[in-house]
C-alpha cells in the first residue's frame, strides 16, 4: 500500500510540476494588465506573447486576443481566442469575444458539410480530449470492474444488460474521442492573419488564382509543400495558400 | 268497453243534435232579418295635393255573411294601399245592425280631376255598386304641412329634433319638403303618415359609461313586412350591446293622431358612452316592404286574388320602403369628483358582489381558486375585477372569465365570473385579504364600494414545487418585465489573473489509466486460467498427459530416497518402485491402464506417436536392468540404481 502511494505520489509530482511558478510571471502580467488598462496594446500584447512563451494558458492567450482585438488585428485576436478556447474550450468570456470578433469578419464561409459532422464538431468545441478521454477511461472502469467481479464469483465471462449497456456505450464515445484526437492532434487549424491572402490551384505564384480570404477567416491545414500550406474551408473550397499569410492555432 | 261505446253514442247523438239546431236557427234568422245589405263609398276629402294622402273607405250595412275585402280597380294617377277593415255588430230589440268597413289610402300621383268608378261587392251572393267619387288633385303642396301633435310625447320630442323648425309628426304630405337635406336615407316619396320608423333613446342626458337603451320601433297602417337594416346605426362615442328582442318584437296597437298603428320594437341597442361630451347618433335606416292593392287585370290575377291568396303576401304586389329616423344628441355628462374612491375604475351602474374560495386548507405550492361574481346592471362586457394587492407569499394568476347576459326590464344586465389562482408558497396560515369593487350608481348618483370576504387558508408543508401557468395567464401582482438593451457592443475585459493550472484531470486520467491496465490484466489471467481449467476439466486424457511428467517428477524424488537406504528389502523395492513409476509415466502419457501395460503395447504407442527409436531403446533397457538386478542379482545395487535413475531421469527428459 504504501508502495503504492508513493507511486502516485511521484505520478503526481510529476505531472503537478509546472516549471514557471507563479511567483515568477505575476510582475510581468501585473505590467501587461497595465498597459493594457493605460491602452497601450502594442505593449500589452508584447509581455502578454513573452509570457506565453513559458507557460501555455487560456488567460495569457485571451488576454493576448484582447490585446490584438485593440490593435484592430482581427486575425491575430481570433487566433489567439481559438488557442484559448482550445485550453479552456468552455470559458463563457473566450467564447463571447471569440464570438464577437467573428462577427466582425467581412466575409462568411458557409459550412456545406453533414449535419452531423457540423453538430459533431460543435459538440466537440465544448470538450477537450483529456475529458474525453476520462469518460472514456471511467466507462471502461465501470466495464472491466463488473467483468472482474463476475469472473471472481462466477468463474465466467458474464455480459449482462448492464455490460451490454456499457459496451455501448464505450464504443460511442469512442468515436468523438477518437474525432476529437485526430482534430486535436493530426488536424491543424489555421487563422489568416494578413489582410488578404491570395489561394491558388498549386503551391507557387504561377498557379492559377482560386480565390481570395480576408483576415479573421478560419481554414484547415491539409498539406504543406515548401512555403505554402494546403487550406480547405468549411464550404468545400480548397487551395494553396502562402504561410506567411496564415498562423496555425 | 260498454261504457265507452255508449260514452260514444252520447257525445254523436248531442253534437248531431247541436249542429242540426244552429243550421235551423241560422236559417231561421236569415229568413227572419231578411233586410237589405247597403253599400257607401267614401273620401275623406275630395280636393287633395299630389302626394297627399286620401283615406277612401267603403262601408257595406247590414251585411249578413262574412264579406272578403274588396279588390279595387286599378285607378289612375293613385296608389292604392289597403289600411285594414273595421266591423261593427248591434242587436236591439230582437233587431242586428252590421257595419263593415274596408279602408284604403290613395296617393294621388299627378294634378287633376279623377273620378273613382264604382266598385262591384257581392255581398250574400248579391251584387251591390258604390258610387262613383270625384276627386280634385292640386299640383305639389308648396307650404309647410301643419303639424299634427303625436300622443306619445317621446316620439314627439325626437320628431321635432328631427325635423327641425317645420316638423311634423308625421309627415302628412310634401315629405320632401318636410326632410331636411342631411338626412341621405330617405327617398321623399317613401315619407309616408301611414308607416314610419321612431327611434327612442331611454335618456337624453347620461353619465360616461351609464347605460343607455335606443329603441327601434316601426309603426305602420299598412300590411308589413320588415327586412331589415338598410343602414347600420353609427354610434361613435358608445360602446354598443344588441339588446335582446322579443320574439313578436313585442307587436301592439298604438293610437296617434286619432289613427291606429300596429307597432313593432325591431331592434334595441344598449349604448355605454366612453366618455364624456355631447355625441350626435344617426339611427340608420331600415327596409319595410308594405302589400299594394291592385286590380286583377286577367284570369290569373283573378284566381291568385281569391281570398284564399289575398292575405298571403306571396302573389300580391309589394313596395320596398326605407325609412329612417333623425340625427339625435345625446349629452353625456362626467362623473362626479367628489368621494370618487381610489380603486375606481369607471364602472357605472347597479352591481352585487360575492366571492368564494374552493379549498379552505391546501398544501403548500398547490393552487387556492378565488371566485368572484359580479351580477347588475351595466356595461358587464368592460367589467374587469377589483385589483388584488401584492403578495408576497403568493403566487398570483388569472384563470377564468364568464359573461353572461340578461335583460331586466329596459336596461341589459348580466353576470361576471372571474377566477383567480392564488399558489401560496409558504406553509402556515395564508391570507387572502378582501377585494375591493367600486362603482358609480347613476340612479342614487353616488359611488359605491363593495367588499368581499377575507379568507384564512391553512397551508400545508409539501415539497411539491409550485405549478406551471401558461404564459397566457400571466401573473396579476408581477410588472412587465423589460429586456436589458445593450447601449453598445465591445470584446469583454481582459483576464487579470492566471489560474494555478489544475493537474487533477491529467492525475485522474493516469490513476484510471493505471487501475484499468491493472484490472485488464486480473482479468485475462483469470479468463486464461479458467480456459485451461475447463479445457482441463473436459479432456481427462489431455490433463493425465500434461500432468504425467509432473507426478513422475514426485515420484522420482521418493524413490532417490529409497535408493540411499541399503537393506535388502530397499533395494527390491527400490526397482519395483522404479518400474512402477515408469509404467504409470507411460500409462499416463498413452491414456492406457498402467495395469494392462505391457511392453508390446507400449512399442507400438510410442512408435505410432513418432517416438524415436532411441527413446524406444532406452526405455526397453530400463525394463531390462530393473528385470536383471531384480531377478539375476546383476551387479551391485549402487550401479544398477544409479542406472536405472539415469535411465529414468533420460526417460522423462525425453518430449513425446
Amino acid at each position: 500500500m504504501k508502495k503504492f502511494l508513493f507511486v502516485f505520489g511521484i505520478a503526481f509530482l510529476f505531472f503537478g510540476y509546472n516549471g514557471f511558478s507563479q511567483r515568477d510571471i505575476q510582475p510581468l502580467l501585473n505590467q501587461a494588465n497595465d498597459a493594457y488598462r493605460a491602452g497601450d496594446y502594442n505593449k500589452a500584447y508584447e509581455a502578454y506573447e513573452k509570457l506565453a512563451q513559458e507557460i501555455k494558458s487560456a488567460e495569457l492567450y485571451y488576454n493576448l486576443g484582447n490585446s490584438a482585438f485593440k490593435m484592430k488585428k482581427l486575425g491575430l485576436a481570433i487566433l489567439n481566442y481559438e488557442r484559448a478556447r482550445k485550453l479552456d474550450p468552455r470559458n463563457p468570456d473566450i467564447l463571447e469575444n471569440l464570438r464577437y470578433a467573428k462577427s466582425l469578419i467581412e466575409y462568411r464561409v458557409e459550412d456545406k458539410r453533414n449535419w452531423y459532422f457540423q453538430e459533431l464538431t460543435k459538440l466537440l468545441e465544448f470538450i477537450r480530449l483529456r475529458e474525453c478521454l476520462l469518460i472514456l477511461l471511467m466507462i471502461y472502469f465501470v466495464l472491466i470492474s463488473s467483468l472482474l467481479i463476475a469472473l471472481l464469483v462466477k468463474k465466467q465471462i458474464v455480459f449482462g444488460s448492464f455490460g451490454k449497456v456499457l459496451a455501448i456505450g464505450f464504443v460511442i464515445i469512442s468515436i468523438p474521442t477518437f474525432v476529437k484526437f485526430h482534430e486535436s492532434k493530426l488536424e491543424k487549424q489555421a487563422v489568416v492573419t494578413d489582410t488578404k491572402v491570395e489561394v491558388r490551384y498549386g503551391p507557387s505564384k504561377n498557379d492559377k488564382l482560386a480565390f481570395g480570404l480576408v483576415e479573421g477567416i478560419e481554414v484547415e491545414i491539409a498539406d504543406q509543400i515548401d512555403d505554402w500550406y494546403r487550406v480547405s474551408l468549411r464550404n468545400g473550397d480548397s487551395g494553396w495558400a502562402p504561410k506567411e499569410g496564415l498562423s496555425v492555432v | 268497453m260498454k261504457r265507452k261505446t255508449f260514452d260514444f253514442l252520447l257525445i254523436f247523438v248531442t253534437a248531431m243534435v247541436t249542429i242540426s239546431s244552429f243550421s235551423l236557427g241560422l236559417s231561421g234568422s236569415n229568413l227572419l232579418l231578411a233586410a237589405e245589405a247597403k253599400l257607401q263609398a267614401m273620401v275623406d276629402k275630395q280636393t287633395a295635393h299630389q302626394d297627399e294622402e286620401i283615406n277612401f273607405s267603403i262601408r257595406i250595412l247590414d251585411a249578413k255573411n262574412n264579406i272578403p275585402a274588396p279588390k279595387l280597380p286599378a285607378f289612375l294617377g293613385f296608389d292604392t294601399f289597403y289600411s285594414g277593415r273595421a266591423s261593427h255588430f248591434t242587436f236591439i230589440n230582437g233587431k242586428s245592425n252590421s257595419i263593415t268597413e274596408f279602408n284604403y289610402v290613395l296617393v294621388p300621383k299627378s294634378a287633376g280631376v279623377f273620378t273613382i268608378s264604382p266598385i262591384e261587392i257581392t255581398v250574400d251572393g248579391q251584387a251591390y255598386h258604390t258610387e262613383a267619387i270625384q276627386i280634385e288633385v292640386l299640383g305639389q303642396q308648396m307650404q309647410a304641412p301643419q303639424p299634427v301633435q303625436p300622443q306619445v310625447p317621446q316620439a314627439n320630442q325626437m320628431y321635432q329634433r328631427a325635423q327641425g323648425q317645420q316638423g311634423a309628426l308625421p309627415p302628412v304630405s310634401g315629405s320632401n319638403q318636410t326632410v331636411p337635406p342631411n338626412s341621405q336615407t330617405v327617398l321623399p316619396q317613401d315619407m309616408d303618415s301611414n308607416i314610419f320608423l321612431r327611434v327612442n333613446p331611454s335618456k337624453r342626458t347620461v353619465y360616461s359609461n351609464e347605460q343607455l337603451l335606443l329603441t327601434y320601433s316601426l309603426l305602420t297602417r299598412y300590411d308589413t313586412r320588415y327586412e331589415g337594416f338598410d343602414s347600420e346605426p353609427e354610434t361613435s362615442g358608445f360602446w354598443v350591446e344588441e339588446f335582446p328582442i322579443d320574439r313578436d318584437l313585442g307587436k301592439r296597437t298604438e293610437i296617434l293622431n286619432d289613427r291606429k298603428y300596429v307597432r313593432a320594437d325591431i331592434k334595441k341597442l344598449a349604448l355605454f358612452p366612453t366618455a364624456p361630451g355631447e355625441y350626435v347618433i344617426k339611427p340608420g335606416s331600415i327596409k319595410a316592404s308594405v302589400q299594394i292593392e291592385q286590380a286583377p287585370s286577367n284570369f290569373l290575377d283573378e284566381f291568385f286574388n281569391d281570398s284564399f291568396f289575398s292575405n298571403s303576401g306571396v302573389f300580391s304586389r309589394r313596395a320596398d320602403k326605407v325609412l329612417s329616423a333623425q340625427p339625435m344628441t345625446i349629452v353625456v355628462k362626467p362623473l362626479p369628483e367628489t368621494d370618487k374612491p381610489k380603486n375606481f375604475n369607471g364602472t357605472v351602474g347597479d352591481f352585487r358582489m360575492s366571492s368564494n374560495v374552493d379549498k379552505r386548507a391546501v398544501n403548500q405550492n398547490e393552487p387556492v381558486t378565488l371566485q368572484l361574481m359580479i351580477e347588475g346592471e351595466g356595461n358587464i362586457e368592460t367589467l374587469s375585477h377589483p385589483p388584488v394587492p401584492e403578495l408576497p407569499d403568493a403566487k398570483i394568476y388569472d384563470a377564468d372569465t364568464k359573461s353572461e347576459f340578461f335583460k331586466v326590464e329596459n336596461l341589459i344586465a348580466g353576470k361576471k365570473t372571474f377566477e383567480i389562482i392564488l399558489i401560496p408558497k409558504l406553509a402556515g396560515d395564508f391570507q387572502i385579504p378582501p377585494l375591493e369593487f367600486s362603482f358609480f350608481n347613476p340612479k342614487i348618483e353616488k359611488y359605491v364600494t363593495l367588499k368581499t370576504e377575507s379568507y384564512t387558508i391553512r397551508v400545508n408543508q409539501s415539497l411539491v414545487p409550485p405549478p406551471e401557468f401558461p404564459k397566457e395567464l400571466g401573473g396579476i401582482n408581477l410588472p412587465e418585465k423589460k429586456e436589458i438593451r445593450a447601449a453598445g457592443k465591445d470584446i469583454r475585459f481582459i483576464h487579470e489573473r492566471i489560474l494555478p493550472k489544475s493537474h487533477a484531470l491529467k492525475f485522474i486520467l493516469m490513476l484510471f489509466i493505471l487501475v484499468n491496465t491493472g484490472l485488464t490484466a486480473a482479468c485475462l489471467v483469470l479468463i486464461v486460467k479458467y480456459r485451461q481449467d475447463e479445457s482441463m476439466t473436459t479432456n481427462r486424457a489431455f490433463r493425465r498427459e500434461r500432468l504425467a511428467k509432473r507426478n513422475a517428477e514426485k515420484l522420482l524424488r521418493n524413490l532417490i530416497q529409497l535408493s540411499k537406504k541399503e537393506s535388502d528389502e530397499n533395494k527390491q523395492a527400490f526397482f519395483d518402485e522404479a518400474e512402477r513409476i515408469m509404467n504409470q509415466y507411460l500409462a499416463d502419457k498413452l491414456n492406457l491402464s498402467p495395469q494392462g501395460l505391457t511392453q508390446q503395447l507400449v512399442a507400438q504407442k510410442l512408435t505410432d506417436r513418432g517416438v524415436s527409436d532411441e527413446t524406444l531403446k532406452k526405455i526397453e533397457k530400463f525394463y531390462e536392468v530393473c528385470g536383471l538386478v531384480r531377478f539375476a542379482q546383476m551387479g551391485t545395487f549402487e550401479t544398477g540404481s544409479q542406472e536405472v535413475l539415469d535411465s529414468l531421469r533420460s526417460i522423462l527428459g525425453e518430449s513425446f
